[in-house]
């Protein structure tokens, strides 16, 4: 029977077809940076030291481990997994390269085996998760409490000190740049977004990643191994978490096994902020990044307006909340 | 048709009733009547109308027009509740139960019984329950948890269940399509017995058989539309006149497909075994030639070609490409080789439907780009070539897929295949849940790859696409290739017959 040719183009065009503004504002980047714009200009405006380049600076410093670590989060959420154990191999890499260099070994070399322990955390992390075919939830939640347990274990609860001069110099140093000194560690985080973006939306296996995370069965019927995938991310997701330890405990003079404490949530909050959804297939590390600065700032602010230190968890949790509901808001009007 | 008003013993008159669908009429002027405590058998092929009605009856679908008389009363459509509360009960192919649960409280679950303090009284509920299956004379223990028991137990579950709502009206779709032999005559007696009480039966099968040996009354469907009505006082109704009835549709307004050259085998499919016990499987496939795969739902076709594509393990089998023997654990191993698959359900297997058209096309053919790094520009332009070629409506290339319509993204999953440059392609039902114009879009599609060269194989359930398009039709039948049809026999009424089973090898398990 014949029905009129209209019918599938009529379906076709209930979507949208946005114009360049629209686009922009229906684009939850475009959101977020909104509203860390919006942020920094309110508290430029409310308060003396917040625009002084030695505070935005500190910032950037601060925030720089966590958004590290949350871009291999999101290369493991938007393959459609979850991480949590990266809060403890933050701590666990710091703390195996604070041991490395008290036995005398070399800066590189200390380093490169504080990464390599990020790297297999994560491969075991991909094999309970693709092998055993353990929910990424369970199976990460246990590498959480088992790497915790090595931080005091191999420490026995004592935090390592006296780190050489050469170590500290990665995340205390300062670059000139024209007027500015900025830290060596935030020109690292942007050394990855940078890499991590054109890996997730620029090659064949980050097309994979997005493939996996939107449909992983259709993923596997195109031809893509999606155990690889997932090995491949949860590595990534390590090492990524070591660089982000190794560059705190540069930072802060000092390996402790209580280091990195519940990490794991500002990372994951970092990359959901950022619009990358937990259903998998969905964002970027762009996202990430914002996310996490918005979470550092919202920190820093709560400081600078003298908010009790004891209810900044309860302002952040909020701030988590209002900014997915915002994006689902944003989602269903599309 | 007349109309029965005052006879108080008709439990339900439909008058009328047509239910249109988007691009299709899945019922037009459907007059249906069920007596009280008769065995009142339904068939017609799969798409004939036989689940739509049904769904109509227990008030998940609203109908056009037409009216229903349930008992002396009448409704313009019904709701599940009301449907329910009317003693319409259905015990359904899919799986209600909830495996971890015993078989009293999935009986009674939503209904639980209660003892004066609100609790559940679990006594009562396992005593009411074996009330039930003693009076079925079944084997069935109240209180095993469901999972253990078998496929047949799980299904005579769902029956206790269905009774203990103590309904006037029980429709029973494929009931028997999970048994085996001996537990089909079981349930067949116990439909029986159920009519004997008074319980009128809507009996939905394939299984012609056993339709012939139970049926008090007969309904054929067909096109959405009832084509008779026979009654079966002698219990040996003659099955050829209800095939007869089944096919017959004028197949004259469907697509008709240009004959193209074909070519030699290309490949070929070797002793290939699912499982220990099952039939060998062998065909050949031809250069730019459409190989239909008929059968009913649940014959065993998909399952097939699953293990053929790597999706599901194989005991054993064979097979040769080009000459050459190729091995295929995975669905990498069958793309790699040159072979891609469309499936059934574009949603679930087809698709990352949150990514857009461009991630979609280019995902299993991203390797033919040099390099780790992609250059996007020249894959948007590839894409964009073949959204042209294959008329793909979609406002923009970077559009994600969940917002084109049902033929547009089964068009995505061509263009997938298309750009991976595959030369075998495996469409599982092509053209399910796609409007008329798009159904011939994607036909002509289908010809001119077959045309270039490609060869093709078809799974479908609906008849006049597999005989306008196919250049040879296997017909498949539990599990096991029946027969091969050529040319002119690729007819509507052979392949029923082969696919029901009335004309058979000889060695059907049945």
């Amino acid at each position: 029977m014949p029905t009129p040719k209209t019918e599938s183009d009529a379906e076709t065009t209930t979507s949208p077809q946005p114009g360049i503004g629209s686009k922009l504002l229906n684009n939850q980047l475009t959101t977020i940076i909104l509203i860390l714009f919006l942020m920094i200009i309110l508290l430029g405006s409310f308060t003396r030291t917040f625009l002084t380049a030695n505070n935005i600076f500190n910032v950037l410093r601060a925030f720089s481990w966590i958004a590290i670590a949350s871009f291999g989060q999101s290369m493991v959420i938007i393959g459609g997994g979850i991480d949590l154990s990266s809060g403890s191999t933050m701590a666990f890499a710091g703390i195996m390269t604070a041991m490395m260099l008290s036995y005398g070994l070399g800066v590189l070399v200390s380093i490169l085996i504080g990464l390599g322990f990020g790297v297999f955390i994560g491969f075991i992390n991909g094999i309970l998760v693709s092998q055993a075919k353990l929910p990424p939830f369970i199976a990460t939640l246990g590498m959480l409490s088992i790497l915790r347990g090595f931080c005091y274990g191999l420490t026995s609860g004592w935090p390592i000190r006296d780190l050489p001069r050469g170590f500290l110099f990665l995340g205390q140093t300062d670059l000139a740049f024209y007027i500015w000194k900025v830290p060596l560690p935030a020109l690292i985080m942007v050394f990855f977004v940078i890499i991590s973006y054109i890996y997730l939306s620029k090659t064949k296996g980050g097309y994979h990643i997005y493939a996996v995370g939107g449909n992983e069965y259709a993923a596997s019927l195109a031809g893509i191994d999606a155990k690889r995938v997932k090995y491949v991310i949860y590595s990534l997701s390590g090492l990524f978490a070591a660089v982000g330890g190794i560059l705190m405990t540069s930072r802060l003079g000092v390996a402790a096994p209580t280091a990195a404490q519940g990490y794991e949530l500002d990372i994951i909050a970092a990359a959901v902020i950022g619009g990358i959804s937990l259903n998998g297939g969905e964002g970027n590390v762009w996202g990430a990044l914002v996310g996490a600065a918005i979470m550092q700032i919202l920190r820093n602010a709560l400081v600078l307006v003298g908010f009790p230190a004891y209810w900044q968890s309860s302002a952040i949790g909020a701030v988590i909340i209002s900014a997915v509901m915002i994006d689902q808001y944003r989602k269903r009007r599309i | 048709m007349t109309i029965y008003r005052s006879e108080d013993h008709f439990i339900v008159q439909a008058h009328h009733i047509s239910k249109t669908f988007p691009g299709v009429k899945a019922l037009s002027d459907v007059s249906f009547i069920l007596r009280e405590g008769e065995i009142h058998c339904i068939v017609g092929e799969n798409g004939a109308g036989k689940s739509t009605f049904i769904k109509i009856l227990t008030g998940s679908l609203r109908p056009d027009s037409g009216e229903l008389v349930i008992h002396g009363k009448s409704y313009k459509s019904l709701t599940p509740y009301l449907s329910q509360s009317l003693g319409i009960q259905v015990i359904y192919q899919e799986n209600i139960l909830v495996p971890q649960m015993t078989v009293a409280e999935n009986v009674f679950v939503g209904r639980e019984r209660l003892n004066h303090f609100g609790l559940i009284d679990y006594k009562e509920t396992i005593r009411l329950t074996q009330t039930i299956i003693d009076s079925l004379k079944i084997n069935l223990d109240p209180e095993t948890p469901v999972e253990k028991l078998s496929p047949s137990g799980q299904q005579f579950v769902k029956i206790v269940k269905s009774l203990a709502y103590e309904p006037r009206i029980l429709i029973m779709d494929e009931p028997t399509a999970m048994f085996n032999v001996k537990d089909v005559e079981m349930v067949l007696n116990l439909v029986k017995d159920i009519s004997r009480r008074g319980i009128s039966v809507i009996y939905i099968s394939h299984r012609l058989e056993e339709i012939s040996e139970i049926a008090d009354r007969i309904t054929v469907f067909k096109d959405g539309q009832v084509v008779a009505t026979h009654e079966n006082p002698g219990k040996d109704f003659d099955l050829s006149v209800l095939i007869r009835e089944m096919v017959g549709r004028s197949v004259e307004a469907f697509y008709k497909k240009d004959r193209n050259t074909i070519g030699e085998v290309v490949f070929e499919v070797k002793n290939l075994r699912l499982h220990h016990h099952s039939p060998e499987i062998n065909f050949t496939l031809k250069k730019g030639e459409i190989l239909g795969i008929a059968g009913l739902v649940g014959s065993g076709r998909t399952e097939m070609i699953r293990a053929l594509f790597g999706m599901d393990p194989k005991i054993s089998g064979e097979v040769w490409y080009r000459g050459k023997r190729i091995t295929i654990h995975s669905p990498q191993d069958s793309i790699q080789a040159g072979i891609g698959l469309i499936t059934e359900d574009r949603h679930k297997t087809g698709l990352a439907l949150n990514l857009s058209v461009i991630k979609n096309t280019t995902i299993a053919g991203l390797d033919q780009y040099p390099g780790p790094i992609l250059n996007l520009t020249t894959e948007k332009t590839d894409v964009e070539q073949f959204i042209q070629e294959l008329d793909i409506k979609t406002p923009s290339p970077y559009q994600e897929v969940r917002f084109l319509s049902g033929g547009n993204q089964q068009k995505v999953v061509l263009a997938r295949w298309l750009f991976k440059d595959v030369d075998i392609l495996i469409f599982d039902e092509p053209t399910i849940g796609i409007d008329v114009n798009s159904k011939n879009e994607i036909y002509k599609l289908m010809t001119e790859l077959a045309q270039k060269g490609k060869s093709i194989i078809m799974i479908s359930s609906e008849l006049p696409e597999l005989i306008a398009l196919s250049d040879r039709v296997i017909v498949v039948k539990n599990g096991r290739i029946i027969t091969e049809l050529d040319d002119d026999e690729i007819t509507e009424e052979n392949i029923i017959s082969y696919a029901f089973g009335v004309t058979d090898d000889g060695q059907s398990e049945e």
